[in-house]
Parts: C-alpha cells; structure tokens; sequence
C-alpha cells in the first residue's frame, strides 16, 4: 500500500507576501530566493520524506519571470527537477497559464 | 617694628613694576594683533581672488531648451540638448536651462532632466544648476503635476495636484509596494469590469525595476543604481501612459553579444537598435551567461503581443524601437540616451 503523503499548504499571499518582487535578496523584499530559502527549501532537505506541498499563486499582484524562475527553477538546480515536480503542486485560479510557466522553469532550469 | 611692605619705597618700587608689566603687555598685543590684521587682510585677499576665478571659470551658461521638450516625440534634438548640458557639466560649468521657448513638453523628458542632474550631482559632484519656467501653461502644470518640484530646489508656491499624475518616484530597489501604488492608481481611470486589463503592469514594473538592478549597473564604475516611473492619466484616450526609466549602462552595452557582433562592434557596424529588438524577441542575450536568466524583457514584448498593452517605446543608448503587436520599428538615434526608456499605454 502506497504511503500517505503529508499535505503543505503554502499560500504566498498569505504567507509570504502579496507583492512578490524579483530575483535575489539584495535586489529587494520579497524575493523569490527569500521564498525559496524561507517556504520552499525547509521542505527538501530530507531526501526521504514523503510530502506534498501545495501552493496557491492567487491573490498577489502579480509575479515578475526573476521571481517565479528563482524560486521553483532555482530549487530544482539545488534538489533536481524530478523531486520538485514530484513534491509541488500548483493551485491557480486566476492565471491558469501561471502553472504551466512555472512547470516549465522547473522542467529547464539547467539548461546552459 | 614698621613693616617692609607698607614703607613708601616699596609702594614706589612695586607701582613702577607694575606699570612695567602692563606697558610689556600691551606692546606684546599690540604686535600680536598687528601680526593677526595682516594674515587676515592677506587670508581675506587670497579668498577674493580665489573666489573671482571659480566665478570666472563657473561662468553661467544659458542653453536653450528645444520648443518640443521630449524625448520619445523630438528625440535627437533633445539628447543633443542633453549632451550639450553634460559637455558644460564637464567643465563645471553653472548652467542655466532656459525654458523659455519651450511649447510641448512629456513627462519622460521630466524624468531624463532629474535622472541627468542626479547623475551630475551624485558621480561628478557638479550641482551649479539653475533654470526658468516655461511659459506655456500645460508645461507649467504638468512640471507641477508631475511632482518634479520635490526632487529640485523649488522656491515658488506649489498647487494641489488634480489626481491625474501619479508623481515621479524614484528608488534604488525593486519595490512591489511602489508597482501596487501605481496600479491603485490605474485603477481609478480604467474599467475593470470586463477583466483586469492592469494585470500585465505588475509584471512589466517588476521586471523594469529588476533590470535596474542586475542589467542596467556596473556596481564597480557606477554604484548609483536608479529608477523614476511616473504614470499620466490620459481623457482624450480614457487611458493611463507609465514611463520607466533608469540611468544605467543601457540594454545594448548590458546585454551578451555574439562572437561576430563583438568584432562588428568594434568596426561600429553593430546597431543599438537591433540589439534590444534581438533582446525583446528572447534571443539568449543575458549577460549572465544562463540559459535561465534574460527572460525579462520577451515577457514585457508578450504582453504587446497579446495586446495588453499598447505603444511600447524603448529607447536605449543610440537604439530607439517601437513595439508594435506584430512588428517592431527600429531608429538609430544620433545621439546617445544614458539609460533606458521604457513607455506604454493602457486602456
């Protein structure tokens, strides 16, 4: 029998900030390497661990490419593609190509 | 036994000393001040002199503001206006804009005037600028309107603004509470019953801010990294126009180039113009070197593709393009623009 996953919920507007700015921290608050390092990585570390963490993208202003790319291309360069696309799952009603941006920065991240 | 101290001869003998002491003293102050008179008459002359020829070298130069004043619609003639300012910046000169015959004015004009005194100001410490207003009433009020009073030194009576400009901010960091302030005031002019047509904005003014940061700004020779964004609410057009722009090295010098573009470069065969369309149409162009980075600006040219927004000017070093939904007009400027322009219109 398949293991249960233990379910995260993330939601950036809530939890984080609904004025998500750009790429690294010295640019600015609200940074997609702050979202990384502070909702995303904690959830990673452990190779093992069987989790499911959702993210809900509405109710921001919107995302900037520097801060979607960093935060969710820029955790598959550290953990691997396969695990984030494994682990996250998108939820947006607002935006439904939001999702599929996102997969794709995941899907390309170490393309050099 | 009468004393020694109060015997006649003493009296005498310690009055003459007494009187000795103070005429000693007194010449000793008399040479000091005379000393002190004549290092400061001579300090004083030396200051004059100093002070007549910093006024003769800071002479004050009138230049004449061309009647069109702005960028995106009489742009040679303005950034020769410009270049001519930067020649007598140079030479650290006081310079006096004369505005007198100026009839039109836009507001990215406004924003290249605050980001070329900056500049002026913060890298060669030169600030001997003065000017006049012009007499043309919408100029006058949209220089009020516009907020540039609160980045000069303005002495006259100020109006209350009508609510039409949201005024001139200028930050050095990206700032989402900045991009969400201009688009609260958007949204009082635009319908946004039939979907938000303001969804791309947030995006646009992140990426432009953005690339203030990690494009446009050499931190080693210039450690200034800034940007002005003002947005105009427009009744003729029932549309709102944003101006971005920065004071940085300019998308064509930021981005990467080709092995053959660097030796064109060299021969000057390579157009500015044809670099930042090859940039908006996601050529890998990132100066980084990463495939994953320089998504920017082909973002901001998909939302004039998908008609989100309209009239998208880019004016960049000697590159001026015009995005248009299914084409891009590329100019070759005669002069150079220090920095990036970047306008648009929403309805």
């Amino acid at each position: 029998m398949e293991e249960e996953k233990i379910v995260i919920l993330i939601n950036i507007a809530k939890d984080f900030s609904t004025v998500p700015s750009s790429r690294y921290k010295k640019d600015g608050p609200f940074s997609g390497q702050e979202f990384r390092n502070k909702f995303l990585e904690p959830h990673f570390k452990d190779p093992e661990a069987n989790y499911l963490i959702k993210i809900i993208l509405d109710g921001v202003e919107g995302y900037a490419t520097s801060f979607l790319e960093e935060s969710f291309g820029g955790l598959a360069r550290i953990y691997g593609k396969e695990r984030c696309l494994e682990r996250l799952e998108f939820i947006s009603l607002e935006d439904r190509l939001l999702v599929k941006e996102i997969k794709q920065y995941i899907e390309e991240c170490d393309v050099e | 036994m009468k004393k020694v101290y109060q015997g006649d001869e003493w009296k005498r003998y310690s009055q003459r000393k007494s009187e000795r002491i103070i005429k000693k003293r007194q010449q000793l102050k008399a040479k000091k001040s005379a000393k002190s008179r004549g290092f400061r008459e001579n300090y004083n002359k030396q200051r004059t002199l100093k002070y007549q020829d910093q006024r003769k070298k800071r002479k004050r130069i009138t230049i004449k503001a061309p009647s069109n004043f702005s960028i995106v619609n009489n742009t040679n003639e303005m950034l020769s206006f410009f270049n001519n300012y930067y020649h007598y910046v140079l030479e650290d000169k006081r310079i006096f804009f004369d505005m007198s015959g100026v009839s039109e004015m836009t507001e990215d004009a406004i924003l290249y005037m605050l980001s070329r005194f900056d500049y002026s100001e913060r890298i060669l410490g030169h600030r001997y600028v003065s000017g006049n207003v012009p007499p043309n009433l919408k100029c006058q009020e949209l220089l009020m309107e516009s907020g540039f009073y609160n980045h000069v030194h303005y002495g006259g009576s100020m109006k209350a603004p009508s609510g039409k400009v949201f005024s001139i901010k200028t930050k050095q960091l990206v700032y989402g509470e900045t991009a969400k302030e201009v688009i609260e005031f958007a949204k009082n002019y635009l319908n946004t019953n039939d979907g938000n047509p303001l969804k791309g904005i947030y995006p646009i003014l992140i990426e432009c801010m953005a690339n203030t940061r990690n494009h446009a700004y050499d931190r080693l020779t210039n450690p200034i990294s800034r940007w002005w964004l003002i947005a105009m609410y427009n009744e003729k057009d029932i549309s709102v126009h944003f101006t971005f722009l920065d004071n940085g090295f300019g998308i064509p010098r930021t981005i990467r180039k080709k092995p053959f573009e660097k030796l064109a470069d060299i021969f000057k065969g390579l157009k500015d113009s044809e670099l930042i369309t090859s940039a908006l149409e996601g050529e890998f162009r990132t100066s980084t070197g990463y495939k994953w980075r320089g998504k920017g600006l082909p973002k901001i040219r998909s939302y004039v593709v998908n008609g989100e927004i309209k009239n998208m000017k880019i004016i960049s070093n000697t590159g001026y393009v015009i995005c248009e939904e299914d084409d891009m007009k590329t100019q070759e400027l005669e002069n150079r623009f220090y920095g990036t322009l970047l306008s648009w219109d929403i309805s």
